[in-house]
């Protein structure tokens, strides 16, 4: 694709400079798409119990470890047992670890006998001075894992949601969860872009078609 | 206005007629008064229409002002009627205009200093002259003198609120006079970052309009009537949506995205509850405003996904709704939770705090937005002149105002940079100025 200065045809120019267009659109459309795991803000790396396990016993502290700091501006935390009202605690921050402490804390279902689920619902304000919100499940007790969490069923069953859920879709975590809407977004991204590459090629054929009446093609001669 | 001067008062008259019943009667005559003693006053020549039979026309002409019949002209670049142009406001009323008035799209908060030796007398002479201009301007007359009438053609429900600063009592003498409670704000160290050019000021002129020539165009004449009285101290612009743009009546947006101004008081009794001061003494029928102006960093808000801006406000941007609600209107819901367990509407959003606990003291909120960019860093300065009205400041904007401060995460966005406070009088009858329960 050198610039040949003698170029016979302008109209092959003309198209060249159409493809790169779209391609560097493209380029950007992929890189965008990309974009949104490289801009997460504050992400829970792990919690202890760890989302979708079942432990023994109920625990005496739950502690969440994000993948960067803490501001210690209002952290919320907020611990329901199915069949329970959430009860909100206070946690402590230490940089990128947020701590509740439950020994304390009076919580409804604790000493149940049976299996049951607990949701810990967590509300932080990350370094950079975001709103952080998510939840995570997981079961205490022996036996078969429990299936009801609160409200309906997530989709996998295991009940494990450890993403950061945007407070504005609590509705649609409410009505059964499934999936995070950051990667659904990406792979409509990837989708659109796909889409992209398959018209360009179209104009690209069809193109060439229109431009080479008998002679061959030129593009890139 | 598409409508030729003389039949200007008449049509006046009917209009305050239909708004304050009977207070109309006296309208012409009272005009009459009024031209006349502010005339003599200022001893400036006579721009207004023979039906107003203004006895200025016997003062001295200035050789750098127009000849007299302006209002010819005027109808010759006239706005026709019922378009945006040609609305009024009415000036006169038990309260001032531009207070319970949907806000018109353009504003100018205009401060000034009073000038050495300005004392009580003096004063009420700026008022009146002002007050007579603001009456002419507000029903699409030029204000006398007007060297630019054509530009007074367009009225575009015009309105000029005038107000006092805390100071102004002690200048003139009259520190009795002050209104209870109304005094400059105490600081807010957490998130205040004052400075001098946006605060203070003796007096006070809101000027809004539906088109900014006109608020430019008052301004330049009001500017003549202070001149000799006081000094600018600073100007604030704003703007809204353009008249005609949005949908009539909703509530506006600020420049982060957010509708802005959901909660406020509309019915009349609550208006008069919180908007109008209940008296005894001049004040009666007045308010106290607060103006604030407040830098947005949009650079970080910009970094914020929508769900996390969404759950700093409490209201969903895409319609005002709260998070716990549909609709923009819907009551929130301030002890729901959602699937985390959290309470839906976070501790630190916004509309919690600007709520609080117990029965709402609302205020009459009537914000701007400002763009003056480029700041001095070389990047945006854009922003809220925030403005509100309410009976008591003391009572219910400072303890708003210390809750949001206190645990606001807009905060972390919002930077007041300017405060000023103005006691607002309360309105006119035709004949009458505006402070003149004050200085009379």
């Amino acid at each position: 694709m050198t610039s040949a200065p003698a170029s016979p045809h302008p109209g092959a120019r003309r198209l060249r400079f159409v493809v790169v267009s779209l391609l560097m659109l493209l380029m950007t459309a992929a890189l965008s798409a990309l974009a949104p795991a490289a801009l997460a803000h504050d992400a829970l790396v792990s919690s202890n119990p760890v989302a979708g396990s079942v432990v023994a016993t109920a625990p005496a502290s739950i502690e969440l470890v994000f993948n960067q700091d803490i501001k210690n501006f209002q952290p919320k935390i907020a611990v329901t047992i199915t069949g329970h009202d959430p009860v909100e605690i206070v946690p402590t921050v230490n940089g990128p670890r947020v701590t509740a402490d439950l020994t304390s804390v009076d919580l409804p279902g604790r000493d149940s006998a049976d299996p049951v689920s607990w949701r810990v619902g967590y509300r932080i304000i990350s370094a950079d001075g975001h709103p952080v919100t998510g939840l995570l499940d997981f079961s205490v007790g022996s036996g078969p894992a429990p299936t009801a969490v609160i409200g309906t069923a997530p989709a996998a069953g295991g009940s494990t949601q450890a993403e950061p859920i945007p407070v504005a879709d609590s509705a649609t975590v409410n009505a059964g969860q499934s999936g995070d809407p950051t990667t659904s977004t990406r792979w409509w991204w990837i989708g659109g872009a796909l889409v992209i590459a398959a018209a360009i090629t179209a104009i690209v054929i069809a193109s060439r078609r229109a431009n080479s009446p008998a002679d061959g093609p030129r593009v890139g001669s | 206005m598409g409508e030729s001067s003389d039949q200007a008062p008449r049509r006046y008259s009917r209009r305050r007629l239909l708004l304050t019943g009977a207070a109309a009667a006296a309208g012409g005559a009272a005009t009459v008064a009024i031209g006349g003693g502010v005339a003599l006053a200022q001893g400036r020549q006579d721009a207004a229409p023979p039906a107003l039979v203004d006895t200025a026309t016997a003062d001295t002409t200035p050789a750098d002002t127009a000849p007299a019949d302006t209002t010819v002209g005027v109808e010759g670049d006239g706005v026709a009627a019922g378009t945006i142009g040609s609305a009024t406001v009415p000036f006169h009323g038990q309260h001032q205009a531009g207070i319970t008035t949907p806000a018109q799209a353009f504003a100018a908060f205009c401060a000034f200093d009073l000038r050495k030796g300005v004392g009580a007398v003096r004063l009420a002479k700026l008022l009146r002259l002002l007050s007579d201009d603001i009456e002419r301007i507000t029903s699409g007359r030029p204000a006398l003198g007007d060297t630019a009438p054509e530009l007074a053609a367009a009225p575009a429900r015009v309105s000029v609120t005038i107000g006092f600063g805390p100071a102004l009592f002690d200048r003139v003498g009259m520190p009795g006079a002050r209104p209870a409670g109304f005094a400059d704000l105490p600081a807010f160290p957490e998130i205040d970052k004052l400075e001098d050019r946006y605060g203070g000021g003796d007096l006070l002129l809101q000027i809004c309009a539906d088109d900014p020539i006109t608020v430019a165009h008052t301004q330049r004449m009001l500017l003549k009537d202070t001149r000799a009285f006081a000094a600018m101290r600073w100007v604030q612009r704003g703007f809204l949506r353009a008249r005609g743009s949005g949908s009539e009546g909703s509530t506006p947006r600020n420049l982060m995205g957010q509708v802005d101004g959901t909660v406020n008081p509309t019915l009349d009794a609550d208006v008069d509850r919180l908007v109008w001061h209940p008296g005894p003494g001049w004040f009666t029928g007045g308010t106290m405003m607060v103006l604030r102006r407040i830098r947005m960093d949009l650079n970080a808000w910009d970094a914020l996904d929508r769900s996390g801006m969404e759950a700093a406000i409490g209201r969903r941007l895409s319609n005002g709704a709260p998070l716990t609600g549909t609709e923009e209107h819907d009551e929130p819901d301030l002890t729901a939770t959602d699937a985390t367990g959290l309470l839906a509407i976070a501790d630190f959003a916004h509309l919690r705090l600007a709520r609080g606990i117990g029965p709402p003291l609302q205020i009459r909120r009537r914000p701007y937005n400002y763009d003056d960019s480029p700041g001095s860093d070389g990047d945006s300065d854009v922003g809220q002149v925030f403005c509100s009205f309410q009976a008591d400041i003391a009572n219910q904007f400072v303890p708003m105002q210390q809750r949001l401060a206190a645990g606001d995460l807009m905060n972390a966005w919002l930077t007041p940079i300017g405060s000023a406070v103005f006691a607002i009088p309360p309105g006119c009858q035709p004949g009458g100025f505006i402070g003149e329960g004050l200085l009379t």
